[in-house]
């Protein structure tokens, strides 16, 4: 199996020992597994290392501006609800300067799903504080460490009504694998927020205290439990993987009134000239 | 003789002006020539509001100053308006409105909430008042009945008779007004249809294939977004309210490059948010449509008023180079050119187009003849990809072939890097160069593709009076009626980049007059940057009213 993957060698811009190595051959094989046709297949991502992601997976990509990835992703995914779309980028990308998408978009509910690489920084631009960083961090500009509070992505999903939440660690692979693979069958928006580790810039959060502060749901989670998952999205001290929360909900094309059960894409709708000469001139 | 004469309405929002102004438009467009246009406060509730109707007997597009007839809605009404009165216009209202208006004016009194009680409702008041009107100027009673019927058809058949009494109560009274106009309608004259700027805007958009809107609420850009949701009831268009405007153009360039013709509306403000969104437009070689509907700034400035001093933030809108259009509609029916050729020129060009309007233009009514639509505008230049496609390929038609991901065989990888021929990102410094002059060249190729400005006037051309957008009209009657000036009118509807069909005429004439609704003259600053000249005479206006017809022969009569 070689789709997705490049038939030559590529230059990749991470450091090396980075944890969006490893990410990428998760994202690759989860496509590869569910044997998805490339040319259906488009990744929407802003500016940082995570969000060159697309650049190094083989399919159509819109890598534009820094924070709106979901924006570009979301309008992909309405004006063409068969392709899968990938709205992809870092904790600094999407929490940070592009929150108000992330917001407005679970509140749209597009066909997408949205992957955000969580390494706690903002890797880029060399180690500044990001949305979800630690308080006490200690970075170029938060010199005597982070002070705000950090984000929590999860419970916000949960509480703006997503209708899958899902968290993975960039260290258990096959886990992450199937989580994406999850999401990418969910109807509607489904996030994953991803821990990986930044080796370059982030000393607290590294491949170890990820380990030992992450724990797997096993199948004995009821995952449309809204509430127990509120819960364990709360807790911050023992980080829960996994599917946080999944139930069945109205995505974009089944609410916004334009589709009424027609997936056409919109460039397969051709407008008729006679119409509009109806419109223009309407006595004639 | 030309002759016209100036209605004005003046009352609180929510009093009903506009009905009675829509009432009086429509029936007298059947009959004569009309224009009108309100000047609103940024206020939901009372406030004070004017509606300004002109009748003519030769056509007309564009307001007056000097009122001939005033009719006040409450007894707030007056005050603003005392600089429009002269010796012998009229005011009319209910006594207790009169008795704000000082008493050198002349005053008439009339008892229009009585008329509608006697026609068994006070709430039939403004259409007494409609009744007035038209009997003063004499307007087909036949045509008006019609159009109350049609109105209140759906509120039952005592809504209808009552008002139908009332407007004949009204009408009998307004017949035997010893101050009623003088024949005014002309002798021959065929009905018209009154259109507003955002009908032909939403006409235009819609035979420019539009299919796909995003915006986010901000006057007077909010109307198309609106009347497109309307419309969307009969052609495919998928209408989104975004979050705000930086989502709104991101989601418009999302859009087109997933195969829709997508529109975002906004003003002033609302576009400084988009203008990385433009800049990301320019690399990324991406069609996009943007009306900005222009009221005075800085900031909010004042929402409900008119100016055209966007123009430099259109012209400069985003970091980097990168080639764009701008188009300005000035005559009415223009308006259905400028945006279907602007969907056009974005597809052909992958660039972002701009259409750029104001308050005024927008929401004055005014007659059209026939509009018509060129079916060309409606081409897609997508195409299907291969499976080696490249999106930045170097083509010899100097555009890259744009593909739309889903639609044949191959990836379509748009980058807002700097990127090679197949989207990848690259620094190499040889590709920077390749691509950024096949990005620029697009405005060698544009050229061939300009709309060409209007000109009217004195045939000599040696004194130009340039003009774009929404002051076509008030200049045109300017000098339709006064020839002797000796002025040729060039008006451009293509502001950006301008025609070099003109070059010989700017450089070869003895002076340029250039007439803007804004305080520095933007436009004048292009026209002598593109054209190397100096002009001699900025015309500038920047309260956040348009142009009046007689305010502006009153300038330029004073320096002939
Ligand atoms: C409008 C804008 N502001 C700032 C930047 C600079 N910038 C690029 S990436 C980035 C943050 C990246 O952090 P994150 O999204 O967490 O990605 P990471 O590199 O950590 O994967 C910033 C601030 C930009 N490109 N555009
Ligand atoms: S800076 Fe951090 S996140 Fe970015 S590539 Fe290097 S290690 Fe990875
Ligand atoms: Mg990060």
């Amino acid at each position: 199996m070689t789709k997705f993957e490049f038939n030559h060698d590529i230059d990749i811009a991470w450091c090396p020992g980075c944890g969006n190595f490893p990410l990428r051959n998760i994202l690759i094989k989860a496509l590869q597994e569910l044997e998805l046709d490339p040319t259906q297949v488009v990744f929407s991502s802003g500016i940082g290392q995570a969000a060159k992601m697309p650049q190094y997976v083989d399919a159509s990509y819109f890598n534009g501006l820094h924070g709106r990835g979901m924006a570009v992703a979301s309008a992909i995914s309405a004006v063409n609800p068969k392709l899968t779309v990938i709205a992809e980028g870092g904790d600094g990308d999407m929490y940070g300067e592009g929150g108000n998408h992330l917001i407005h978009n679970i509140r749209r509910n597009p066909h997408l799903i949205h992957i955000v690489h969580n390494n706690m920084v903002y890797g880029l631009t060399k180690g500044q504080a990001s949305p979800t960083s630690p308080i006490g961090l200690i970075t170029p500009i938060q010199l005597d460490g982070v002070y705000n509070q950090p984000i929590n992505p999860m419970a916000l999903a949960l509480a703006m009504g997503a209708t899958f939440v899902g968290r993975g660690f960039s260290g258990d692979q096959e886990k992450t694998k199937e989580l994406i693979k999850a999401a990418i069958l969910h109807n509607g928006y489904a996030i994953v927020d991803i821990f990986h580790p930044c080796v370059t810039y982030n000393k607290v959060n590294t491949f170890a205290w990820y380990k030992s502060h992450t724990f797997w749901l096993d199948e004995t989670y009821i995952k449309t439990d809204k509430l127990a998952a509120m819960k364990l999205a709360l807790d911050e001290e023992k980080l829960a993987c996994g599917i946080l929360f999944q139930v069945e909900g109205k995505s974009y094309p089944q609410r916004h009134p334009f589709y009424k059960g027609d997936l056409t894409p919109l460039y397969l709708r051709k407008r008729d000239p006679k119409v509009i000469e109806k419109l223009i001139n309407p006595t004639k | 003789m030309r002759d016209s004469i100036t209605i004005v309405l003046s009352g609180e929002a929510g009093q009903g002006l506009q009905t009675v102004e829509e009432f009086l438009v429509e029936t007298l467009t059947q009959e004569a020539y009309v224009f009108s246009s309100k000047e609103v406060m940024s206020r939901v509730r009372g406030g004070n509001n004017s509606v300004e109707i002109r009748i003519s007997d030769h056509p007309i597009q564009a307001l007056r100053y000097t009122i001939d007839y005033l009719f006040l809605f409450n007894d707030h009404a007056f005050d603003r308006l005392s600089p429009r009165i002269k010796k012998d216009t009229v005011i009319y209202g209910e006594a207790p409105f009169l008795k704000s208006v000082p008493t050198k004016f002349k005053t008439k009194e009339v008892a229009f909430l009585d008329l509608a009680k006697q026609a068994g409702n006070r709430l039939y008041e403004n259409t007494a008042m409609f009744g007035y009107i038209a009997g003063m100027i004499d307007a087909s009673s036949d045509n008006a009945k019609a159009l109350i019927t049609k109105r209140f058809t759906k509120r039952g058949e005592d809504i209808v008779s009552g008002n139908i009494k009332a407007f004949d109560l009204g009408y009998a009274l307004g017949l035997v007004d010893a101050d009623r106009p003088k024949a005014l309608k002309p002798l021959k004259f065929t009905p018209k249809r009154v259109m507003t700027g955002n009908d032909v805007l939403t006409l235009g958009a819609i035979a420019g294939g539009v299919n796909y809107v995003a915006a986010y609420p901000m006057s007077p850009g909010t109307s198309l977004m609106t009347m497109l949701e309307e419309k969307s009831r009969d052609v495919d268009i998928l209408v989104e309210q975004a979050e705000d405007e930086i989502a709104a153009l991101n989601m418009v360039i999302g859009a087109w490059y997933a195969g829709a013709r997508a529109l975002t509306t906004t003003s002033g403000g609302g576009f400084a948010l988009m203008t990385e969104a433009v800049s990301l437009a320019g690399i990324t070689e991406s069609p996009a449509v943007v009306h900005v509907a222009q009221r005075p700034g800085p900031a909010t400035g004042l929402p409900t008023r008119t100016e055209q001093a966007d123009l430099n933030l259109v012209l400069y809108a985003g970091h980097g180079e990168f080639p764009r259009m701008i188009l300005a509609p000035g005559r009415l029916e223009d308006g259905i050119e400028v945006m279907s050729r602007a969907f056009y020129m974005a597809d052909k060009y992958q660039i972002p187009v701009f259409v750029l309007s104001d308050q005024y233009w927008l929401e004055s009514m005014s007659q059209v003849e026939h509009l018509e639509f060129n079916p060309k505008y409606l081409e897609s230049f997508v195409v299907k990809t291969e499976r080696d496609y490249k999106r930045y390929a170097f083509d010899q038609s100097g555009i890259s072939p744009r593909g739309i991901p889903g639609y044949g065989l191959g990836y379509v990888k748009v980058d807002s890097d700097e990127h090679d021929e197949e989207g990848m990102i690259t620094e190499s410094f040889t590709m920077r160069v390749d691509m950024h002059e096949k990005r620029l060249h697009k405005f060698e190729l544009m050229k061939e593709d300009i709309l060409e400005p209007l000109i009217s006037g004195a045939t000599e051309k040696e004194k130009l009076l340039l003009s774009w957008g929404s002051t076509y009209g008030v200049i045109e009657e300017a000098l339709v009626t006064n020839p002797k000036w000796g002025y040729t009118h060039v008006h451009f509807t293509q502001v950006y980049p301008l025609p070099t069909s003109v070059e010989k005429l700017i450089r070869g004439a003895k002076s340029i007059t250039v007439i803007e609704n804004n305080a520095t003259g933007q436009f004048a600053n292009l026209i002598q940057m593109t054209y190397g000249i100096k002009v001699s005479r900025r015309i500038l206006k920047y309260n956040g009213e348009p142009y009046h017809i007689d305010e502006l022969v009153t300038i330029l009569e004073e320096k002939q």
